[in-house]
């Protein structure tokens, strides 16, 4: 059975090359979508990864195992794809959408709670650093990481950053050090 | 060897390796990647690349290209076949030399297109074969298949894929040996590529004649059966994958014919499914067509096998295939229930906006500004980031159809409705595509209408790809550029601006009087996109919280995603913004201000 990943975001995040680098990272067979129509202007974001034997990439609702996001409302967008007790790992920081700042929508409340109902292993972190605004897709990257049970080793994954060249290793670092007192 | 990769980069790398020595193209999802991939494997010398003006002129010199021997591959999304339509029934006649794959990307959804067309419908039509990838690797793999297979048949070949394929990444086992570069010459000999009356006669029946041989007697490396049983599922492309998904995950065991090659259909094989079989589900993404080929076969051959898929409703024709739906087909088939599936939850949509510091959003306000003063104003809209305008907070267009088309719409309205002012907008790449007929003839026709052409500069929306108007190759080479300016010079009657769009005070007067002068104007609002060259950055744009009250008329006005509303305030998210400095000009109490040396 594959490893069943869900990755949401926002258009410019980075969320895209995140999953790919964890594609690269994994050894073996791997499947991966990447549903980016609109992406960079701020559009939904979303990318299924499987990691081990899998015919097709599409994530069926219910069946996967871990729900990560850059953005919170992206992730209860995404919520009804994880089986239960499925690990959330999710950025608090919150992405306004123009049709909330105008008042035409109201951005959700209670977001939080609402994925808490989904599973008892739901982790907030604060990934997003106002100093590093473009890395925090990688600071994410240390947090899913830090998983018990993650199917791709953080060796490879740090790996692979490196050859992406842009000294991406430290927020990858930072953000395993941010699960250490979580888990 | 094996390597993870994306279905654009196995499909670019199959077709270098392949021998491949001209490809063209237009961009458009799920299809935009694969021409930058080709590009950083190979040399100019080796192949040459280009993304064309349109997808019939691309077909052109890819059919000109095989003419002269080379192998050839042209790059478009289903709209464009359409507009490829033209050649492609020409070139399945004259048959071609070099081996001539046409990569067709579709959208069946639609997620990023303005119809889900099932081109596959063309494969009938020009009467030439259609193969359907079901994923990288064998989509890959297929590549290379066509590019002989073509050759060989003489004939083009059509593969069809979906982002599903493209944008999706696998294992996909790389091709050792590459064919060697020769020098390629066009055969004067013969009339093979002149169609004319008294030669066509004979190459119909040629045409019709070989593609009823390959119906009866070629079966490709990429179809064949799986599995035992009495129930067989002809799973077509990427369905296979679901199929077989679906059979694991609810329980559920049947024969499998996977089946990719959609035209002419490897006969042999669904005639011995029809003849071995109790009954037979088709499942096909769309619209039911190898479900009536097949339907047509077994009376053919008198087989009374219960055929279901699309025309039974067993496979919804719309949207996208889930392993759930092919669940609900086969538990009806073998009457056996299948669990629910979790429901998405209802929640505001998060849509794609123009982005921050996007010259188009000035370009809006000026032209917004302009028409506010005419009641009941049309503005008809083109292809391209610029119809982000149709969705909130602007609400501007009233018309958005296909490419290029805007100014011929609005031309037309103009001529029966004389009382409104009718506003045309369109891109660089919209016009250079198809949008320099209309104008012309908007300019022949006395047309009383203002055309707005918001020159970024490239093929933004698909990736910033160049056009004739950015001055540089596929592979970033500069070249001298088409100056959409100096071009409409030869006019006809119509005037002609240009106006930088971020300089409001500037342009607004221009604008202004563009809309009022009676006739045909022309208005080129000229200003890079901003993800193809992103202004430095010499001042920061702030808002004063002293000063803001809270009113939003910069929001409603800009629609920028870099302003946010938080606590009864707006405050700009500096990660964002760009310092276009729009917003400050629409801001009633002068709140919005600019601090430099950042």
């Amino acid at each position: 059975m594959a490893y069943e990943i869900v990755i949401a975001g926002v258009g410019g995040q980075g969320v895209v090359f995140m999953s790919k680098i964890l594609a690269k990272a994994s050894e073996g067979e791997v499947k991966l979508i990447a549903n980016k129509g609109h992406a960079k202007r701020e559009g939904s974001v979303t990318v299924h990864l499987k990691i081990g034997r899998a015919y097709s990439p599409i994530i069926n609702p219910g069946d996967a195992d871990m729900v990560v996001g850059l953005e919170p409302l992206e992730v209860l967008r995404n919520a009804h794809l994880a089986k239960e007790n499925a690990y959330f790992l999710v950025e608090k920081k919150k992405v306004i959408p123009v049709s909330c700042s105008l008042g035409e929508t109201e951005y959700p409340q209670d977001v939080e709670e609402k994925i808490k109902r989904f599973s008892d292993k739901v982790y907030f972190v604060r990934a997003f650093d106002e100093d590093y605004p473009r890395n925090f897709n990688i600071v994410m990257l240390g947090v899913m990481a830090s998983v018990p049970g993650f199917p791709v080793p953080a060796d490879r994954i740090r790996a692979e950053l490196e050859k992406a060249g842009r000294g991406l290793g430290r927020h990858f670092d930072k953000g395993i050090e941010i699960m250490k007192g979580m888990l | 060897m094996k390597k993870i990769m994306t279905g654009s980069e196995a499909i670019a790398r199959a077709a270098v390796s392949s021998g491949v020595k001209v490809v063209t193209g237009y961009p458009g999802a799920p299809i935009s990647e694969i021409m930058k991939v080709i590009s950083k494997n190979t040399a100019e010398d080796d192949v040459f690349l280009e993304w064309s003006t349109n997808e019939k002129v691309a077909l052109e010199v890819a059919i000109g290209a095989s003419a002269s021997g080379a192998r050839s591959m042209c790059i478009m999304k289903h709209i464009g076949l359409n507009v490829a339509s033209d050649p492609l029934n020409v070139a399945n006649i004259t048959g071609i030399v070099g081996g001539l794959l046409i990569l067709v990307g579709s959208d069946p959804i639609p997620s990023s297109s303005q119809n889900s067309m099932d081109p596959r419908h063309y494969a009938h039509l020009a009467n030439i074969p259609y193969f359907e990838a079901a994923g990288p690797d064998e989509a890959s793999r297929l590549v290379r298949y066509l590019l002989r297979f073509s050759e060989e048949q003489k004939v083009p070949v059509i593969l069809g894929v979906t982002s599903k394929v493209t944008h999706a990444m696998e294992q996909v086992e790389l091709f050792d040996e590459k064919d060697d570069g020769n020098t390629f010459r066009f055969d004067r000999n013969g009339h093979q590529f002149v169609c004319l009356p008294f030669t066509v006669k004979e190459k119909v029946p040629a045409l019709n004649h070989k593609m009823r041989n390959i119906a009866r007697s070629i079966v490709s490396p990429f179809e064949g059966f799986e599995g035992e049983g009495k129930t067989t599922v002809i799973a077509v492309g990427f369905a296979y994958n679901p199929v077989k998904e679906a059979m694991e995950k609810y329980g559920f065991s049947a024969r499998v014919l996977k089946i990719s090659r959609v035209h002419p259909l490897p006969e042999q094989l669904i005639e011995q499914a029809l003849e071995s079989s109790d009954r037979i589900l088709v499942v096909e993404e769309r619209d039911p067509i190898v479900e009536k080929e097949i339907l047509v076969l077994a009376s053919k051959i008198g087989s009374s096998t219960p055929v279901f898929g699309t025309l039974t409703k067993h496979i919804p024709r719309e949207g996208a295939l889930s392993t759930y739906k092919i669940g609900l087909a086969l538990s009806k088939i073998f009457e056996k229930e299948i669990p629910e599936p979790k429901k998405k939850i209802e929640l505001i949509p998060r849509a794609g906006t123009l982005c921050a510091g996007c010259p188009h959003r000035s370009s809006y306000y000026l032209i917004r500004k302009a028409l506010a003063k005419y009641e009941d104003a049309v503005i008809v809209g083109d292809r391209g980031c610029y119809n982000r305008a149709a969705a909130p907070p602007m609400n501007l267009l009233d018309v958005c159809m296909n490419m290029g088309s805007g100014v011929g719409i609005a031309e037309g309205i103009s001529k029966v409705s004389p009382d409104q002012k009718v506003v045309a907008v369109m891109g660089d790449s919209t016009f250079f595509h198809s949008g320099l007929a209309s104008v012309m003839n908007a300019a022949a026709g006395f047309a009383d209408i203002t055309v707005f052409i918001l020159d970024n500069s490239c093929t933004a929306m698909t990736g910033q790809q160049p056009n004739p108007g950015t001055g540089e190759t596929v592979r970033g080479e500069p070249l001298p550029r088409v100056d959409i300016y100096d071009l409409l010079k030869s006019r006809g009657h119509a005037r002609v601006h240009q106006v930088d769009p971020y300089d409001v005070t500037t342009a607004l007067p221009l604008v202004e009087k563009a809309i009022k002068e009676p006739g045909l104007s022309i208005v080129i609002m000229r200003r890079a996109c901003v993800l193809k060259s992103k202004p430095q950055k010499v001042a920061k744009t702030l808002v004063d919280a002293d000063k803001c009250v809270g009113c939003r008329t910069c929001i409603r006005e800009t629609g920028c995603p870099a302003l946010v509303y938080e606590n009864g305030k707006v405050r700009i998210d500096q990660t964002k913004c760009v310092s276009c400095g729009l917003c400050k000009q629409t801001c009633p109490v002068n709140a919005i201000g600019e601090k430099y040396g950042v």
